[in-house]
């Protein structure tokens, strides 16, 4: 196996906050391969985006703080560096792109002035230098007319360019991985395929990993090789998109899954997934997702009574397995490279608590012959009449 | 063959975000402000007035005016007055002496036989410096400061609230006749600190806490929009995300309070050298005004009448094209962002 271009080891991040400490991130791990887009999925408040910052350190410190783990990149421990070291790392090995344009960029410079600024923050090179290179990097994006772009301001830009603006600011200086918080959500749904698909052409051509965060399962269908599925601060599901897709372990991602609605459903109600996401300050004992999981209570239905007890939530009362209420499962290898937590997930008592390492690239589709230039064919047939 | 033949279409290069607007110059927050000032008749004209006292002001620095013509006093003295026993002179359009005119008499002369006329053009001189040179300190403590308390937080916050709380609290006349008291006498450079210098510090010392004020305010809600994180994202230090980055967001702000500031400034020059507490050795508004109060019953009139509205007119124009600037600079009239 190849070695992991990043690679997150029991992340834990604290928010000391008024009412008491919260934790938004507990015991994540997982690893970024060369090359690959890996996507971490969940719902507002699961942690993903905490993930995300503390990967570069801009969690601000009061009131965050990083309480044990390590973040390894090439060999080097991110959360020992010192802060000046931190800024040699931020946009030049890995750049972060945010999730809203419109306000991601200092609406008094312009987009020359910004970009460059970006360049000359880690390359010694003259000014000119660098414009010629933010002029290179807004070709790249496929922005038109780049030379004059260069001298506008953001407010004279469109979401969607905004965000090519501000992807072409994280790429370059060439990073090795990109983190895209959200890339898309705030824009429409054809600039957000037209974004993608860039994101996946850049990544191509530079060999660049890619960690998508996200709460769009269709976005990772398309896009990702390997996915992480947050709640309520930990992972805890991690497969190749594939398996993930196919056999999902984990109840939650069944749930998810089951609340896409699908074209030609014929029903009356969506499905959700009962309950709300437990709010940090107050998580359920156990498992934190026992609450709302049908698994388990459907479990509880059938089996003796005293592997089962009685809990409540949102003014209902229901059985649910004991084991659910009074362990917190870890995440666990419970298939050949399919990691999950829950207790009874397949083949879960034997399987081994282990860091979850996909090396896994989604199969190559092989690229769409470029569409026919009928109006350059046409131009060079005579007319007959 | 048709006598048609159509020409052929040049192929279109397919382009993503194809440029809408063809403005010939970027919105810049600058130029729309111009542009809406200019469209003010009155602010333009204050502002016309205003650049007439720099230029002024700026006669007031060449040689034209000698010590003898507005300190000293003239060597052929106006008329004497006999009751008073001084050299007043009415305001007159010809030199009583020579029978030519003379722009020296145009404002008369007062009780020493100085030339009203060229000792105001020489007040006009001190009234901007005074303004202009307090301002330069008042904005730098004032956005420095102020800037690394809303930025920082914390600590920093919480000294720098304290100093400007502390010096806010102290009444504002007394800080003067303290600085006043304790520079006098004392020289820096060469230079004797008593006079405008004194004024010059004790001003920038003591109103630099409202521009701080303001401008921790708007840092703090800078500090937290997604344009500094991005560009902390970058890779860009602490320092240059305040001075490059954020200040240049808030800097209208302190182009307003510059402009306003002016004539607050004069008013302290004048209320300062009317108490005997700024400048003693030289003329200015205040001086003139000083030692006018007592003629006024003697049917004197020309000094303080002429000074007083020197200084109104000044004030209004500033004022006037202070209020413009800010309705011009206001982002939330900008329609953009």
């Amino acid at each position: 196996m190849a070695t992991p271009l990043l690679e997150v080891k029991n992340l834990n991040v604290a928010f000391d906050t008024e009412r008491g400490q919260i934790r938004p991130v507990r015991d994540v791990s997982f690893s970024v391969f060369p090359g690959q887009t890996v996507a971490i999925v969940g719902e507002s408040g699961c942690g993903k985006s905490v993930t995300a910052l503390s990967i570069l350190r801009l969690i601000p410190q009061p009131p965050g703080r990083v309480l044990g783990g390590e973040i390894v990149l090439d060999g080097r421990n991110l959360l020992a560096l010192s802060e000046r070291e931190m800024r040699g790392v931020r946009g030049k090995d890995i750049a972060m792109i945010f999730q809203e344009p419109m306000t991601s960029l200092n609406p008094v410079f312009t987009i020359g002035d910004q970009i460059a600024e970006a360049v000359t923050l880690h390359q010694r090179i003259s000014n000119r230098q660098a414009y010629a290179v933010a002029e290179q990097a807004l070709r790249d994006v496929g922005i038109a007319d780049p030379g004059r772009r260069l001298h506008e301001y953001p407010h004279q830009m469109s979401g969607g360019m905004r965000q090519r603006v501000m992807i072409a600011m994280a790429l370059s200086c060439q990073p090795r991985l990109l983190i895209a918080d959200e890339p898309t959500t705030a824009l429409d749904v054809t600039i957000q395929a037209q974004i993608l698909e860039l994101l996946r052409k850049l990544q191509r051509e530079r060999g660049m990993s890619i960690l998508l965060i996200t709460h769009d399962l269709g976005v990772v269908a398309e896009n990702a090789d390997v996915v992480n599925v947050m709640y309520a601060s930990r992972v805890v599901e991690a497969a190749t998109v594939e398996d993930l897709f196919d056999r999902p372990q984990h109840p939650y991602t069944e749930g998810l899954f089951r609340s896409v609605p699908k074209l030609g459903q014929k029903i009356d109600r969506l499905e959700t997934i009962p309950g709300t996401v437990p709010n940090p300050a107050r998580f359920p004992t156990g498992c934190k997702f026992h609450p709302r999981c049908p698994r388990t209570r459907q479990l509880a239905a059938a089996a003796p009574a005293e592997q089962t007890m009685e809990a409540a939530a949102a003014g209902e009362r229901f059985r649910v397995m004991r084991v659910c209420v009074e362990q917190e499962p870890d995440l666990r290898e419970v298939r050949g490279r399919h990691w999950a937590s829950c207790h009874f997930a397949e083949n879960y008592p034997q399987a081994k608590p282990t860091a979850p390492q996909l090396d896994h690239h989604r199969p190559e589709v092989a690229a769409p012959a470029a569409a026919p230039d009928l109006i350059a064919t046409a131009a060079k047939e005579e007319y007959k009449p | 063959m048709s006598a048609f033949s159509p020409q052929p279409v040049p192929a279109a290069a397919p382009s993503a975000g194809a440029p809408a607007d063809v403005a010939a110059k970027p919105r810049t927050l600058w130029r729309d402000a111009w542009g809406r000032l200019r469209r003010n008749r009155t602010a333009l004209a204050c502002g016309a007035v205003a650049l007439l006292y720099v230029l002024v002001a700026l006669v007031g620095f060449t040689g034209v005016l000698d010590r003898e013509r507005v300190i000293d006093g003239l060597a052929t003295p106006g008329l004497i007055d006999q009751t008073l026993g001084k050299s007043y002179a009415a305001p007159a359009l010809r030199d009583p002496a020579t029978g030519a005119v003379s722009v020296g008499h145009w404002f008369g002369l007062d009780f020493m036989g100085r030339s009203v006329f060229w000792r105001l053009v020489f007040g006009t001189r001190v009234a901007l410096t005074v303004a202009f040179l307090a301002s330069v300190i008042e904005i730098v403590l004032g956005v420095t400061l102020g800037a690394l308390a809303g930025y920082f937080g914390g600590k920093v916050d919480a000294v720098i609230v304290w100093l400007f709380s502390t010096v806010n609290s102290v009444p504002w006349i007394l800080l003067m006749i303290s600085f006043a008291y304790v520079l006098k006498g004392q020289t820096a450079f060469g230079h004797e600190l008593a006079g405008v210098p004194s004024i010059v510090l004790a001003l920038g010392l003591t109103t630099w806490v409202g521009l701080c004020r303001l401008i921790r305010g708007e840092v703090l809600k800078h500090r937290d929009r997604d344009y500094v994180a991005a560009a902390r994202a970058v890779g860009a230090g602490e320092a240059r995300i305040v001075f490059r980055h954020i200040l240049p967001n808030v800097f209208h702000l302190v182009i307003i309070n510059f402009a306003l500031g002016i004539s607050a400034f004069v008013h302290a020059e004048v209320t300062l050298s009317f108490l005997g507490l700024g400048v003693t050795d030289v003329p200015s508004w205040g001086r003139m005004i000083d030692d006018a109060k007592l003629e006024l019953a003697r049917g004197v009139w020309w000094q303080i009448t002429v000074a007083s509205i020197a200084i109104f007119i000044f004030s209004l124009a500033v004022n006037i094209f202070g209020d413009a600037l800010r309705d011009a600079l206001d982002p939330r009239l900008r329609g953009v962002d």
